[in-house]
This record gives structure tokens, sequence and C-alpha cells, in this order.
């Protein structure tokens, strides 16, 4: 896969499609910090002070960054996401289903 | 985020714990995307700064030759990994932080105001700017792909993210006031960095930046090759794909999952 990312685009191709297919993973990352805090449970290693306000005004920070880029740019988002729902769902079907770790929580 | 978690797969493990398998899922997906792509972008970072020693090497096929040469390199540096955790560039991390360093020592002295750019800042520029420096600054998240294989994961991570964090947006901003502020035009250069080094060591200057560049993007796509495996050994846990991407090796490296990031 790298070597075919490498061969088919230029360093500015790779680092905007890297770059905002960071900013959805972040944004979702901070969406489940937010889902953590409601949940509760075991106390984190470490835990961030005002992360009920951080986590929203980083979300909107990220989308605001990613609101710069343009169809042309953006598309791959589009296939990759669209890509790996195909072999997600398959993969779901194909697999019986095995329980969750609850690490963390 | 990081601090609740005790085992390898980063950004997947925590969106399919809060989210579920199918969020969790595509988190897994998108990061593998972001691993291959950031590698990918360093291997033409490696080619590009190749071609001024090895013109030859610029044309397709040795662009094709020279990345496929680089991934092998990975792939056997994977395969001779003896400890589990040990997914650091080695020698390459080191020299991945020397050129910078010798950059901002020799540079930020020469800095001058006459190369400062006069025009006002403006917000959708500054945007487009912020996005796009999403990319380099944002490979802080690899380790945490690596979690299981640290010790103290729910300890350290946090600490070890914030120091990071800390250190390369320091790092990077001098040597942005460096290239900015020794390079006339800077925005017209395609070489930013080696120019600088041309400004201010000469010839000797440019060699010097060009070997840094190549060992410093061999670092940074090493950093990205090893652990995607680890994201693709986690998935199986998730029933998000077969039990054999988990298969391991000596050194639980994941064998498996490990040819669909690197040649065999």
């Amino acid at each position: 896969v790298t070597l075919g990312c490498a061969i088919y685009g230029s360093f500015a191709w790779n680092a905007t499609v890297s770059a905002i297919v960071r900013l959805v993973t972040y944004g979702l990352i901070c969406a489940a910090l937010l889902v953590f805090r409601r949940r509760g449970g075991e106390e984190p290693g470490f835990r961030l002070p005002g992360a009920n306000a951080i986590a929203p005004v980083a979300i909107v920070f990220a989308l605001w960054l990613l609101s710069t880029r343009t169809f042309k740019q953006a598309w791959v988002l589009a296939v990759l996401m669209a890509a790996g729902w195909a072999p997600g769902t398959a993969g779901r079907r194909l697999l019986a289903a095995g329980p969750l770790t609850t690490s963390g929580r | 985020v990081a601090s609740r978690f005790t085992e390898a797969g980063g950004p997947y493990l925590y969106v399919r714990e809060a989210f579920g398998r199918d969020a969790g899922f595509q988190a897994g997906w998108l990061t593998f995307f972001i691993r291959a792509t950031s590698a990918a972008a360093a291997l033409n970072v490696f080619t590009d700064y190749l071609g001024p020693l090895a013109p030859a090497w610029l044309k397709a096929t040795g662009r094709v030759a020279t990345m496929t040469v680089v991934l092998g390199v990975h792939h056997r540096h994977q395969r001779a990994r003896r400890a589990p955790g040990d997914v650091g560039g080695g020698p390459a991390d080191r020299g991945q932080a020397a050129a910078p360093l010798l950059l901002i020592l020799l540079g930020l002295p020469r800095v001058s105001e006459a190369s400062w750019p006069r025009r006002r800042w403006r917000c959708r520029t500054g945007r487009r700017a912020s996005c796009s420096s999403s990319s380099p600054y944002g490979g802080f998240d690899t380790p945490l792909i690596v979690a299981g294989e640290v010790r103290r994961p729910r300890k350290d991570s946090a600490f070890a993210l914030i120091v990071g964090m800390a250190v390369i947006a320091t790092v990077y901003t001098l040597v942005q006031v460096v290239a900015v502020g020794v390079v006339p035009a800077v925005a017209t250069t395609k070489a930013p960095l080696a120019e600088a080094f041309r400004i201010l060591l000469g010839s000797p200057g440019v060699l010097l930046i060009t070997v840094g560049a190549m060992i410093s993007t061999y670092g940074l796509a090493t950093g990205s090759v090893l652990a995607a495996p680890r994201l693709l050994f986690r998935w199986p846990s998730g029933a998000s794909c077969p039990p054999s991407s988990a298969a391991s090796t000596h050194a639980s490296a994941p064998r498996t999952s490990r040819s669909g990031s690197t040649p065999r």
C-alpha cells in the first residue's frame, strides 16, 4: 500500500491526503474522549483538566481546518471511507462476533 | 484517551470502544492509510533529495526502484526486530534530529529581517497552511499504535505525547524561522532547507542536508512502516478481520499484517 501511494502520488498529494484523514481521525478521538468521560469507570492514567470544553473546541477546530480543502483534494477521504465500509461489513458478517475487550473502561 | 488503554491499536481501539465496531474499523482503516501515505510522502522526499547525488534515480524507473529498495530495507529491519517495543528507527531516529538541530544552531544567528515576508497574515491562507501542517506535526500518534509493547502505557503515554509535541513544535518552529529568515523568497524555493544550508555552509552544506534529509525521511518512513502492521494486528480482537492477520513472529511482530504494508 505504501509503495503504491508513493508511486501514484507526489509528496504534496500524499501529505495532503495524510493531513485530511488525520484531522478526521483526531476529531473522532476527541469525540471518544467525551464518551469515555460520560461513561466514567476506571480512572485513566492521566486526566486532562477541562477536557469537556477542550474536546468540542478541538473537533470544531479540526472541521474548520478541513473546510479549507477542496473536493479535488478531499475526494480520497470519501473513497477511503467507502472502501473501508465494504470490507468492514463483509468481515463482520463472515466472522463470528467476538466480545469487545473491556480494557480502559 | 491513550492513558485509558494498555493494548496496541491506537485510534482504532479508542473509537471502537467509544462508538462500536463499525466506527472503530473506519478509524483503524483511516489510520492505516495515514501511516501508508505518511511513509509514501517521506519516500518521495527521500528520492527527491537523492536526485542531486544520483540524477539518474530521479527518472521514473529509478524512483520506483529506490522506493522498493528502501521499503525492502524497512521489511528486513522489521524481521530483525528482537524485542517487543523495538519499533524505532535506531540510528535513523538520531539522524532525524541531527539535521534540523544543526540548521537551528547555524541559522538562528544569521536570521535576517530583510528576508522576512512583508505580507500581512490572512486567515484563509493561514488556515490552509495549518491544515497541511497537521501532516508533519501529526506523527505524534504513531507510538500509541504500539502501546501494547510499552511497559506502562497508561502512565507514560500522556507524558510522552506532551513532551514529544513540545519538543517537535519548538524544533519545527525554529526550523521555519531559520528557513524564512535566511532564504530570500523562501516560498518560491523547491527545497528550502537545502537552500538554507547552501547559504550557511556553501556546497558542503547542500551535501550535508541532502544526506540528512535522506536519513530523516528514512527514519520517518521506518516509524510509519513499523507501526502500521500493529494496527492490522489489532483488528481481529474486535472481529474486524480474519485472525490470520494476528499471526506473530518470534518477537511478537505481526507477520501476516506486516505484509500488508511492506513488500515481502
